[in-house]
């Protein structure tokens, strides 16, 4: 009787332990699930990049910057720092996107001008492009003005430079981005944790 | 028997055929003017109603002068009417009478046929019953206005009516027979002032000319009586009956009518209806002629030539101020008559001379002043005052001996330019537009403008005085008026000046001079001579400023003592060297303005010297380092512009370097690009280069905001060293090509500015404050002209202290700078402050109190979150667009990125230029470099 007591106590102790393991991952989870269904729903700019480039492309390429969707707020700025390997990519310049800070009847359709300088960009591996509405938002960024499917902010224009070889991996990191309300507190940015982002990865092939 | 005038007559009448016949070559204008000499005529005038009788061309019958060579051609014989010839005193010749002038009338000017009127009755009691111009027997004449009498009582009939010259027969008829019983009966006419008929006026175009309208009539035993005729239309026009317009006389009959042109003119009113037969009308028209003039115009005044007294007194100032030297008395106002007098040629011995001795005092006495090429700590006026000398010599005020007389104003501000009040001011834009000098603040002059329009006193023109209500001065806005007139186009200005001009011309005494402090003086005179000139108004002839005949330089040469070749301050107290300066400017001011030269201050016609140098550097420095165990502080030369295009590929320098000190690095500027830097320090020299050894490529500057930072040195300093360190950068070029015979080739510098000292104090644990404006808020956008940003250098402190000022009236905590702070190598603190704190009490250290830990501040960063991007981009933008509350004084500094007195799109364009270039540095920064030395 002591034995079997004590040999139920050990499958007692096991059980349980096992139905505890069981019961810390289900939270576990339970609870990554509600972050990763809270972050979905949070905007997310994106380095849109190819899954693989041929390192015997000379032509240029571009690269999409899209955002996956806006606040109810109007966005009369934007920024984004994005740094890239300049030892194997040489950046070109911007190219428009699809997202409109105008659209009426009478004026048409106003696409951003970005702010950029392409020697300093190259110089210090870091993509500073900036928009600012000087109307403070007669020129904005807005939910409005999103297509239903992509919306792409800009497109980075890009070339392999000579160095570049087939394997090598190309991080574009977003360092800071923040589309800009003149209330900050409806501003998206990384700062405040308001907006997300997904780098890009440019993986170089034969 | 008696004899008749015929056969007189008919001699007359032969010779004036042979007149008219020998005459009627000559042009009919000959005989359209009017008679001269009224007494060889009589007028007769004839109406029906109301309105004159038009004569046989259609021309109303008023006021029509015959003369008596006419009349005598109307023999009574040839009409049957031999009985009516009348002679009244007996002397066997007959009188011309009031018939022949109707027969004459009727015939001549109406183009009747007199045998056809009924003239009935006897002499003495003629009718006419009928026909005579046409109509009935309803009609009535008087003589001169008066009814005609023959006898008391009795009424005299027209043969028996003797003319005499100037006689008016006015006759009349009228379609009612009731104004017989009228009391509104009689005739009208004008009256002169006494009351007295006329039928002429004179008068002057465009002045009033008084006229009274009367009406001749009789009372009930015949007397004559003359009313005024009140309330009743005169009309007026160039044609009888074409009216131009009318006026109603006044209760006393009389009225005013102003002529427009010269010429005649002709006034009339109609006949009037009845007192007691309102439906008849029983007075007849009234009829005078006005000659207008031209108006009296004086004749245009002719500008006065001042060459006698303007050539003996710069020969007398010339003689007496032989050696010129940097004063007020007898140097640079003596200098700028004699060449703006063109006395000497500018490059005569005399101004040469006068250049050496500046350049030697202004080597010394900015070195002493130590305030960025100042020449006094608190009169900027020093500097200007040589500035509009120098200029006028063509010689270029950035380069005299070792220093920017010009670079004083920007680098010390509006404090500095203001501290003589609003005399430094005017006279700071008078010297910097006196060769289009650039400045390194962009806004300085219209900062000046700005001060000097804010100071504009309430009756329009400008004073010493703070307090607007008090009166202007005539000097103070004559300056004020010199120094605005470039900016002329700005609304704001060309308003207070048409003001100020207003102001001016009722300042003016009868005499013609102004007064300043009571007392009319040359300078005042001067002034206004010099600010007229200017604006491109003749002071001598222009109606503003001559009163009573006098113009303003009149007033001026009453102050002139021709034994002397001097003018007077005020007249009567002997000569005055200030006064004799300042009004031989003034001469050569009119004299050049009268001879189509340049005004005073506009040198574009002075040739200058062709500059040296394109570009100038400073060196930046901190004013005082602490030596414990050893220190390191940073030296910034910066330059003032820079051409992208211009292919420059090396820039070399030269930095004299105190013994003991060590070099421990040196980088290039943020915004330099292009090439790679290399440096040594050997023998007490700094050498260093920047260029691109491999590629050769083009040395560029980002941006374009200056001055900007071309090489950072960071200093040692090794322990136990201390005192005075002289720094100075001895050469430094910029080179496009590596061909030495090329003079195109290479840009030298001018280092005037690219000096400076340090004072390194040993083992000294309290910390020392060097403090300087960073910018002041012009009021405009956002920052208040009574708020000032300080900058304060503090050695001794770590940078994370606190740093609380408390002078006993304001407390301020300052914001640790983290850029300039990096910059300068010792830690700097930012506050906004009241512009009325003087910037050096920021030095005096027992104004602070030093805490733990103190906020930082980082240009751009305005929302503080550590991080620059769009946010703070449009933070700016929407501040300048008055979105969301009033910016707080660290909105203010964070945002205020270029450093000027304004937060604005600039400000939000600096950011996103700053993030767009990468760490490039704000023009606030830069400045701050400048600003300590």
């Amino acid at each position: 009787m002591a034995d079997w007591l004590k040999r139920n106590k050990k499958i007692c102790f096991i059980a349980g332990s096992a139905i505890l393991i069981c019961a810390v991952i289900l939270c576990i989870f339970s609870v990554s699930e509600d972050v990763e269904k809270q972050n979905s729903d949070m905007p997310t700019l994106i380095v849109e990049t190819p899954q693989k480039l041929s390192v015997s492309a000379t032509d240029t390429f571009t690269l999409d910057v899209s955002i996956s969707s806006l606040g109810e707020a109007v966005y009369p700025a934007a920024s984004m720092s994005i740094a890239f390997d300049a030892s194997r990519l040489e950046f070109l310049g911007v190219e428009e996107g699809n997202v409109f800070i105008k659209s009426d009847n009478t004026s048409g359709q106003t696409l951003p001008e970005w702010n950029y300088n392409t020697d300093t960009c190259n110089k210090s591996g870091l993509i500073n492009i900036m928009y600012l509405d000087m109307t403070g938002g007669k020129y904005a960024f807005s939910r409005s003005l999103l297509a239903d499917d992509s919306n792409v902010v800009l497109r980075l224009k890009f070339r392999l430079c000579g160095s570049a070889r087939a394997g090598d991996v190309c991080d574009l990191i977003v360092e800071d981005a923040v589309f800009a309300a003149s209330d900050e507190t409806q501003s998206l940015a990384m700062t405040s944790n308001t907006l997300t982002v997904k780098n890009g990865k440019l993986v170089i092939g034969e | 028997m008696k004899t008749t005038k015929k056969s007189m007559t008919m001699k007359i009448v032969s010779i004036m055929l042979s007149i008219i016949m020998i005459a009627g070559i000559l042009p009919i204008a000959v005989f359209a003017t009017e008679p001269s000499d009224t007494a060889e005529y009589v007028y007769i005038s004839v109406s029906y109603d109301d309105k004159f009788k038009e004569d046989k061309n259609g021309k109303p019958m008023a006021f029509v002068p015959v003369s008596f060579e006419e009349l005598e051609a109307v023999d009574l014989n040839d009409y049957n009417l031999s009985e009516y010839l009348y002679d009244e005193d007996g002397d066997g010749t007959y009188e011309i009478t009031a018939l022949q002038l109707i027969i004459y009338a009727h015939e001549e000017l109406y183009g009747g046929d007199f045998s056809e009127v009924t003239f009935t009755g006897a002499p003495g009691s003629s009718y006419f019953e009928g026909g005579l111009f046409g109509q009935d027997e309803n009609l009535n004449y008087y003589l001169n206005g008066q009814y005609p009498l023959a006898g008391s009582g009795w009424g005299a009939t027209s043969d028996q009516i003797v003319l005499e010259p100037g006689d008016v027969i006015s006759l009349a008829g009228f379609t009612s027979w009731d104004f017989y019983q009228d009391s509104g009966y009689g005739f009208h006419y004008f009256a002169d002032g006494e009351g007295n008929m006329t039928h002429k006026y004179t008068a002057e175009a465009g002045v009033a000319c008084d006229i009274k309208l009367i009406k001749g009539s009789k009372d009930y035993e015949y007397n004559s009586v003359f009313f005024d005729v009140p309330d009743y239309t005169v009309y007026y026009g160039t044609e009888l009956y074409s009216e131009t317009g009318s006026v109603s006389t006044d209760s006393n009959a009389c009225a005013s009518i102003t002529f427009p042109t010269a010429g005649t003119w002709y006034l009339w009113a109609d006949g009037g209806y009845g007192v007691e037969y309102p439906d008849s009308i029983v007075s007849a028209p009234g009829y005078a002629e006005v000659t207008v003039t031209a108006t009296e115009t004086e004749e245009p005044r002719e500008a006065q030539d001042v060459s006698e007294v303007l050539d003996a007194t710069l020969a007398q100032l010339a003689a007496t101020v032989t050696a010129p030297a940097f004063g007020t008395d007898a140097g640079e106002w003596t200098v700028l008559s004699l060449a703006r007098g063109n006395y000497y040629a500018k490059d005569n011995k005399y101004f040469t001379d006068y250049y050496d001795r500046i350049v030697e005092t202004v080597n010394t006495t900015a070195a002493s002043v130590n305030m960025n090429g100042a020449l006094h700590k608190n009169k900027s006026t020093e500097n200007s005052r040589l500035i509009v000398a120098l200029s006028a010599l063509g010689k270029d005020a950035t380069a005299v001996g070792d220093w920017n007389l010009v670079e004083a104003y920007s680098a010390n501000g509006m404090d500095w330019i203001k501290k003589q009040g609003l005399n430094g001011t005017i006279w700071a834009l008078i010297a910097l537009d006196s060769n289009n000098y650039a400045t390194s603040d962009a806004t300085i002059r219209q900062q000046c403008v700005d001060a000097i329009l804010a100071a504009q006193h309430n009756d329009g023109g400008w004073a010493l005085q703070a307090n607007k209500d008090y009166a202007s001065d005539p000097d103070v806005t004559g300056m004020a008026l010199t120094a605005l007139y470039p900016y002329r186009d700005q609304e704001a200005v060309a308003s207070a000046c048409e003001t100020a001009f207003e102001c001016l011309s009722e300042m003016q005494h009868e005499n013609g001079t102004f007064a300043s402090g009571g007392s009319e003086c040359a300078e005042s005179c001067a002034w206004v001579i010099v600010s007229c000139t200017t604006w491109g108004i003749n002071p001598d002839t222009d109606s503003r400023f001559i009163k009573n005949g006098n113009s303003v330089v009149d007033g001026l040469l009453t102050h002139y003592l021709e034994d002397e070749a001097k003018f007077q301050h005020i007249v009567g107290a002997g000569s005055n060297a200030m006064a004799t300066d300042q009004s031989c400017y003034a001469l050569v001011a009119y004299d050049r303005f009268i001879n189509n030269n340049k005004a005073l201050f506009d040198y574009s016609d002075v040739t200058f010297s062709a500059s040296t140098y394109n570009y100038s550097a400073t060196l930046g420095l901190p004013e005082n380092v602490e030596n414990i165990d050893g220190a390191i502080f940073n030296g910034v030369v910066s330059i003032n512009g820079w051409d992208n295009e211009a292919g420059y590929k090396l820039i070399d320098m030269v930095v004299s370097v105190p013994a003991g000190v060590s070099v421990t690095n040196v980088t290039a500027g943020d915004r330099l690009e292009g090439g790679a830097l290399s440096y040594n320090l050997a023998d007490g020299k700094l050498r260093v280069v920047y260029f691109d050894s491999n590629e050769n490529s083009d040395i560029t500057v980002e941006g374009t905001s200056f001055p900007t930072a071309l090489f950072n040195i960071t200093f040692g300093v090794p322990s136990a060293m201390g005192g005075k360190l002289d720094i100075s950068v001895d050469e430094m070029s910029i080179k496009s090509s590596s061909d030495s015979s090329d003079s195109d080739s290479i840009e030298k510098i001018n280092l005037n500015n690219a000096k400076g000292n340090v004072t390194v104090t040993e083992q000294e644990a309290e910390p020392t404050f060097s403090a300087g404006v960073l910018y002041t808020g012009d009021g405009v956008d956002l920052i208040p002209a009574s708020k000032k940003a300080v900058a304060v250098s503090a050695t001794n402190l770590a940078g994370t202290n606190k740093l609380i000022y408390n002078d006993g009236t304001n407390t301020i905590e300052l914001k640790y700078s983290t850029d300039i702070s990096e910059k300068l190598g010792v830690a700097t603190y930012i506050a906004l402050v009241d512009s009325a704190i003087a910037i050096a009490d920021f030095e005096n250290a027992d104004y602070y109190t030093v805490g733990d830990t103190s906020d930082s501040v980082t240009f751009g960063d305005i929302n503080g979150d550590g991080v620059i991007n769009a946010q703070d981009a449009l933070a700016a933008v929407d501040m300048w667009l008055r979105k969301g509350d009033a910016p707080t004084d660290g909105d203010i500094l964070t945002a205020n990125v270029n450093g000027d007195g304004r937060i604005d799109t600039y400000d939000a364009l600096g950011i996103v230029e700053a993030f767009v270039y990468g760490d490039s540095e704000y023009a606030v920064v830069t400045k701050a470099t400048t600003i300590f030395n």
